[in-house]
């Protein structure tokens, strides 16, 4: 089930009514995880086999891990419920791209091999449930978290629909805990909730739906394509990408507030950063997080020789650029933002801006210097979305190549204007996307744009039924999954 | 008050603003665009005619291109039929087209299924949005539908269906979706046999041509097994079926030639429907086309009358073949 559905606002109301109906935490939670597999099972129902299983294995591990003291033991079990997720991951994502290019390494020294590819369906979310559940398996063989006894509340855990498919990535020591005690219904929290829910609609739905027609196109036939409408056409995925990812997340952190529930924030306006290092302080926070505590802290982190510490950071981006898609282009892509960030670790001595600082700094307006700052961040950022954006190596570079020339001549400002004029919101599309980075800007101390407290109420109304309004007028209800479904 | 209580009537409280605010927009569409005149009420008559014309019937399944070019009084009476022209629209989808006709087909009748290209594969489950449309104006179609529709019609359908009214209420004309567009996209342009007669002798304004992809998807595939499983019902029942290729205009079937060819082929290696007509037959000069790519004017109209006439003639004056096995249980182990 997708959120930008009708089906889902009934399914929603439903769930909320009958989940409030009930009174113990029990209850809700049963109720919380038979909801939640029949949104899983709305795309495919035969996902939801697959789910539970994965999740019945890593609960059974982690209690085996938690009560095992031979130590030997312990890590036998550990390791094999690693295999496991990472098998899984391994065939339904990542078993073509292996086949494939095992088949071209093969012929290219002159061996012929018969290696079938699967072509596999992959199931909606496997990523992002495989990972909240290896890091719960994680974090109880670390000693760091005491693994529940109770299946009900684990199944929960890892299926719990709001974030199910698309993230946060949640981690045990935050999002467990909530399943094991009674929840009250707070208005302010549920009405935010709402609020927030309001503008990812909006972001997903008029920005991100309304850009992806005009960007599809263009990289379909890149090399076709003119470098002005190819420059153009990159800017364009870069908010259409944020529109899209960080709508899900507020979304469904918003949905998870209606029912008590806190999620952690996955993104904190990172086209606002000003260094590589910052934008991934800022985006996809859960996922860069997850990396951090589970690949480049074990590896050594920073508390190393710089030398290892730019290894670290590159091994690290590389998986997680692996970990979005099984092709060459995310590999590349991390491996682009891996040397960036860790040029950026080696060269800059000042300490780094945290998730937390206000972006762009207190001022009101942003200083010349951190406008540059940030506009060659952005840009650099978008030479990483045309190898994120693009089907193959050779496609990416020519787009770069030609992208790049167009920029030279100015020759992106009259593409634009061209593109814009097939797109349904015609030229309101280029008003749209300065107006949004205008509003996250004056907006950028608050959980989200419509925290608006103290505004009148009439005022507020009137601004979520012009929402509301926009979002059925300019919105778009075709076929257009969130992108990092596919992940 | 309770914190939950005063969150749901707060809550409600706003969403009705909204709610009364849409119910005005509607009922604005609804004085523009009356649900009695829309073409999609057609869809009422038609099924009207489907359950109470005379046997034995002809009835002729297809799109809008069955409507706007076909005189079915003149093909089913030369045959010694009485016709039904179930034609409508395209973009409700040839599952849809199916399945309204086949509980009604009765022994003796026969049936001529004539989809655009299209509908093989990018309209077989139909367009949501139409169908929300569709329903609006005849709701017992509702039971027609396969699930896969209906979870469409639900999950994007109906949000479809209301941000269009709201821009055509606020002056962003959309068209064909209203049902009321012109002198001849009503309900009123339609004779008793369900043809469209209101733009005889009419100069089309000529639309943006379409056109046609075919890539042989599971999708085709699932047309074709449900073509092949009408055929079947219908075998059963003692109803003949034909297969006639939609009217096309040449120009543009020069143009799409590869992809043409390619959705014929396809057909031809799996239906069990018999072919009353090749693609190229089915084509017609410019001249002869009203305002899209499958509609025809008068001139057009007689000529493909005439030739399915001539072709179902021949083709009802020999005995039924023998059941065929599909396709896909010919490729079975055993029949």
């Amino acid at each position: 089930m997708t959120f930008t559905t009708l089906t889902f606002l009934i399914f929603l109301a439903l769930v909320f009514v009958a989940y409030w109906s009930c009174g113990h935490w029990k209850v809700q939670n049963v109720i919380l995880v038979v909801a939640s597999y029949a949104f899983y099972g709305w795309w495919d129902y035969r996902f939801c086999g697959l789910m539970l299983a994965s999740s019945l294995f890593d609960y059974s591990a982690a209690l085996a891990v938690h009560k095992l003291s031979h130590r030997p033991a312990r890590r036998v079990i550990f390791v094999l419920s690693l295999a496991a997720n990472l098998g899984l991951l391994g065939f339904f994502k990542y078993h073509d791209f292996f086949a494939d290019n095992f088949r071209v390494l093969a012929e290219s020294l002159g061996w012929t091999v018969h290696f079938s590819t699967l072509r596999v369906v992959l199931p909606v979310g496997i990523s992002f449930y495989t990972f909240q559940s290896m890091s719960y398996v994680i974090d109880v063989y670390r000693g760091q978290l005491r693994p529940t006894a109770r299946l009900l509340e684990y199944l929960a855990y890892v299926s719990f629909f709001p974030q199910l498919v698309a993230g946060p990535i949640e981690r045990g020591t935050h999002l467990l805990p909530q399943f094991l005690r009674t929840r009250t219904f707070e208005y302010d929290q549920a009405a935010d909730g709402c609020r927030q829910m309001l503008w990812g609609f909006f972001k997903k739905m008029v920005i991100a739906d309304n850009l992806a027609p005009l960007v599809n196109p263009i990289f379909a036939n890149a090399a076709g394509a003119e470098g002005g409408a190819l420059a153009v056409a990159t800017i364009f995925f870069a908010f259409q990408i944020y529109c899209d990812f960080s709508a899900y997340s507020d979304i469904a952190v918003g949905t998870a507030r209606l029912f008590g529930f806190e999620l952690m924030r996955n993104f904190a306006l990172p086209y606002f950063a000003q260094s590589p290092g910052e934008f991934w302080r800022r985006w996809h926070i859960s996922l860069t997080t997850w990396f951090r505590d589970y690949v480049y802290v074990p590896l050594g982190g920073a508390r190393v020789a710089p030398g290892r510490g730019a290894f670290n950071i590159l091994l690290t981006f590389v998986l997680s650029g692996f970990w979005h898609g099984a092709s060459w282009t995310f590999i590349i892509w991390g491996l682009l933002h891996g040397i960036s960030v860790a040029v950026e670790r080696l060269i800059c001595k000042h300490t780094p801006r945290k998730v937390t600082d206000t972006p762009g700094g207190e001022a009101w307006l942003p200083s010349p210097r951190t406008l540059l700052n940030m506009a060659l961040t952005f840009g650099l950022i978008c030479v990483g979305w045309i190898f994120f954006r693009a089907s193959t190596t050779g496609e990416a570079l020519l787009i770069l190549k030609k992208a790049g020339l167009s920029l030279l001549t100015l020759d992106p400002v009259p593409w634009a204007l061209a593109l814009t004029e097939d797109s349904p919101l015609g030229w309101g599309i280029l008003v749209l996307l300065p107006g949004l980075v205008v509003i996250e800007w004056i907006t950028r101390r608050r959980p989200h744009p419509l925290y608006l407290p103290g505004w009148p109420r009439p005022l507020r109304w009137a601004g979520y039924l012009g929402l509301i309004a926009v979002i059925l007028w300019a919105g778009t209800f075709s076929n257009v999954e969130f992108i990092y479904f596919q992940f | 008050m309770n914190p939950l209580r005063r969150f749901i009537f707060r809550l409600l409280l706003f969403l009705a603003i909204p709610a009364s605010l849409l119910g005005v927009v509607f009922g604005l569409y609804q004085k523009r665009f009356p649900i009695e005149q829309s073409l999609y009420a057609a869809s009422v008559d038609k099924h009207r005619l489907l359950q109470t014309q005379a046997a034995p019937r002809m009835i002729f399944v297809g799109g809008s291109s069955m409507a706007f070019g076909l005189d079915s009084g003149h093909v089913a009476g030369r045959c010694g039929y009485h016709p039904v022209n179930m034609g409508l629209i395209m973009a409700t989808g040839l599952e849809l087209m199916l399945q309204e006709v086949s509980p009604w087909v009765r022994p003796g009748d026969v049936v001529v299924l004539s989809p655009e290209y299209q509908l093989l594969e990018r309209y077989y489950h139909g367009e949501p949005e139409y169908l929300a449309r569709l329903l609006e104006c005849h709701p017992s179609l509702l039971r027609a539908l396969s699930w896969s529709q209906l979870k469409e019609l639900l999950d994007r359908g109906y949000l479809h269906h209301t941000g269009r009214v709201l821009r055509t209420v606020g002056g962003q004309f959309e068209g064909i979706l209203d049902g009321i567009t012109n002198a001849y996209n009503h309900r009123g342009a339609f004779n008793a046999n369900g043809d469209v007669i209101a733009h005889h002798g009419v100069q089309g304004h000529r639309e943006q041509r379409g056109r046609v992809e075919f890539n042989a998807s599971p999708i085709a595939l699932a047309a074709v097994e449900h073509l092949n499983r009408f055929h079947a019902e219908c075998q059963a029942k003692g109803v003949r079926v034909f297969f006639s290729h939609p009217p096309y205009e040449k120009a543009w079937f020069d143009v799409q030639f590869a992809a043409i060819s390619k959705a014929d082929r396809f057909l031809r290696e799996r239906l069990t429907i018999p072919f009353l007509d090749s693609a190229e037959e089915m084509t017609f000069p410019s001249e002869q086309m009203f305002d899209t790519e499958y509609h025809l004017n008068l001139d057009g109209i007689r000529r493909r009358s005439n030739l399915m006439a001539e072709r179902l003639t021949q083709a009802l004056a020999a005995p039924p073949p023998t059941p065929r096995l599909s396709s896909s249980i010919q490729t079975g182990d055993k029949p």
